[in-house]
């Protein structure tokens, strides 16, 4: 190795600790016979304590803390009344206060049972390994444009039980939304693949009002577009791109995209009414 | 499989226990990203904020600094970099509005980050010299010297590949020697 490559490649992951013990190994045999590679590092050293050192960090002014403290208060007095909704993935046996004025529709039962069930060992095995560099609402509401034109499912059942098993076999979450009291037919079921390998799920309803697409995948974080938010029941409703989303979160490192053209109260109260 | 959203004051204190102690290294990132303390502090809150809501998603365990750090730049790259370019369905301009409505009013007068960046002598040239990195190297710096991100950790931030964190990380601390060497110097850091 000569000098030019030690330092473009080996120095700053050297001094980050980030070498392979292979990297590592061939960088201290550089370093064994050269003096200027040494006092080099040296130097690099110096300059990450020097920044280091910029870590000496200065308090948030107390105004600032104070007011995301108000903040926090805030969101937490909203959320109180919606604390019996919460965890919505959580069906079986957990016997939660119902709002009463809203007849609220179930999951078909004995899938999710079964479900949380396959669900849970899936998860355990599975691991997590979300590592997705793209927009879930953007496949979302992409196929959602498409899929309005022109759906056409590659599971053959439209039955809720033959779906929610294929989906679970490919690692999916088996969940499936019954749309049924929001006057919402299912027309049927789509597995892909995106485009780093990751599996897909598409399930399709349709009704007097327009179409929902379900969309299940893994991947951390999706970041929701700035603007208005909801927070119903664990669920989070925003618009994007002229879509109304309704974005949640089964467990395992999966989401949960739904998307509709509805108007977003609409489609808040729909999915309230249809929600497991 | 526990139900992590947890209740109302469960959730609220595991945010405080795991989530709030960053706080400080959130603002300081906050100061460096937008520089106006306007802008700082509704970055800095739209982020704590943002991080409360989607709390269940953080996975105990794994370093709540870097999530955080996450829906920082985040927030930082699609409200203060994007809404120039293309206006999303909703405007960020209600987000704000809604955020504000939510908290107290902030006095600005009461602070200004120049003056925390640049007003200690010496410190001064550091950060002198980092702000004259370009951007992209000055994240990168900031996340893996300051708070101590791994580059894996660093990749999930600025969601970019583990070796081009190496190769920022490696010109950016290049470019910054060079910027401190008169500095360095003096100080018997780097060899005349």
């Amino acid at each position: 190795m000569d000098c030019g490559s030690y330092i473009e490649k080996y120095l700053s992951a050297q001094v980050d600790g980030e070498l392979s013990a292979a990297e590592l190994r061939a960088a201290e045999e550089h370093l064994a016979g050269c003096a200027d590679c040494r006092a080099r590092l040296a130097e690099e050293r110096a300059v990450k304590a020097l920044l280091r050192k910029r870590a000496e960090r200065h308090m948030t002014p107390p105004m600032v803390r104070g007011s995301i403290l108000a903040a926090l208060d805030a969101i937490d007095a909203k959320a109180a009344p919606e604390a019996a909704e919460r965890g919505h993935y959580r069906f079986a046996g957990a016997g939660r206060a119902r709002p009463t004025g809203i007849r609220r529709a179930r999951v078909w039962m004995p899938i999710a049972v079964a479900a949380a069930a396959v669900f849970a060992f899936v998860m355990m095995h599975g691991g997590l390994t979300p590592a997705h560099a793209f927009a879930p609402f953007d496949i979302a509401t992409d196929r959602y444009a498409h899929f309005v034109e022109h759906f056409e499912p590659n599971l053959k059942s439209n039955q809720p039980g033959d779906i929610s098993e294929a989906y679970l076999k490919h690692q999916l979450p088996g969940f499936v939304w019954n749309f049924q009291p929001s006057g919402y037919k299912l027309i049927g079921a789509r597995l892909d693949h995106l485009r780093d390998g990751s599996p897909v799920s598409y399930t399709f309803y349709r009704g007097d009002a327009g179409m929902i697409l379900c969309t299940y995948m893994k991947s951390h974080w999706p970041q929701p577009p700035a603007g208005e938010m909801d927070e119903v029941g664990g669920h989070h409703f925003f618009r994007y791109k002229g879509y109304s989303i309704c974005l949640s979160h089964p467990p395992g490192g999966f989401i949960c995209v739904l998307v509709s053209q509805r108007p977003i109260k609409e489609f808040e109260q729909e999915i309230v009414l249809s929600a497991p | 499989m526990a139900d992590k959203s947890g209740s109302g004051a469960d959730r609220r204190k595991r945010f405080e226990d795991e989530a709030l102690p960053h706080l400080d290294a959130l603002y300081m990132m906050a100061i460096r990203l937008v520089r106006n303390p306007d802008d700082a502090n509704d970055l800095l809150q739209e982020t704590v904020l943002r991080a409360y809501r989607f709390f269940h998603q953080f996975e105990s365990g794994t370093n709540c600094r870097a999530w955080m750090l996450t829906i920082l730049f985040n927030n930082f790259r699609n409200g203060y970099r994007k809404s120039s370019r293309e206006q999303p369905a909703a405007s960020s301009d209600e987000f704000e509005r809604k955020i504000e409505g939510e908290s107290l009013r902030i006095d600005p007068a009461g602070w200004d980050p120049e003056a925390i960046l640049s007003g200690q002598g010496m410190e001064g040239e550091v950060e002198r010299a980092l702000a004259g990195l370009p951007a992209e190297f000055r994240e990168a710096i900031l996340l893996v010297d300051v708070e101590e991100l791994s580059y894996q950790e660093v990749s999930g931030v600025l969601n970019i590949p583990i070796g081009t964190v190496k190769s920022r990380v490696s010109r950016g601390r290049a470019t910054l020697r060079e910027a401190l060497a008169e500095f360095a110097k003096a100080r018997g850091i780097i060899r005349s």
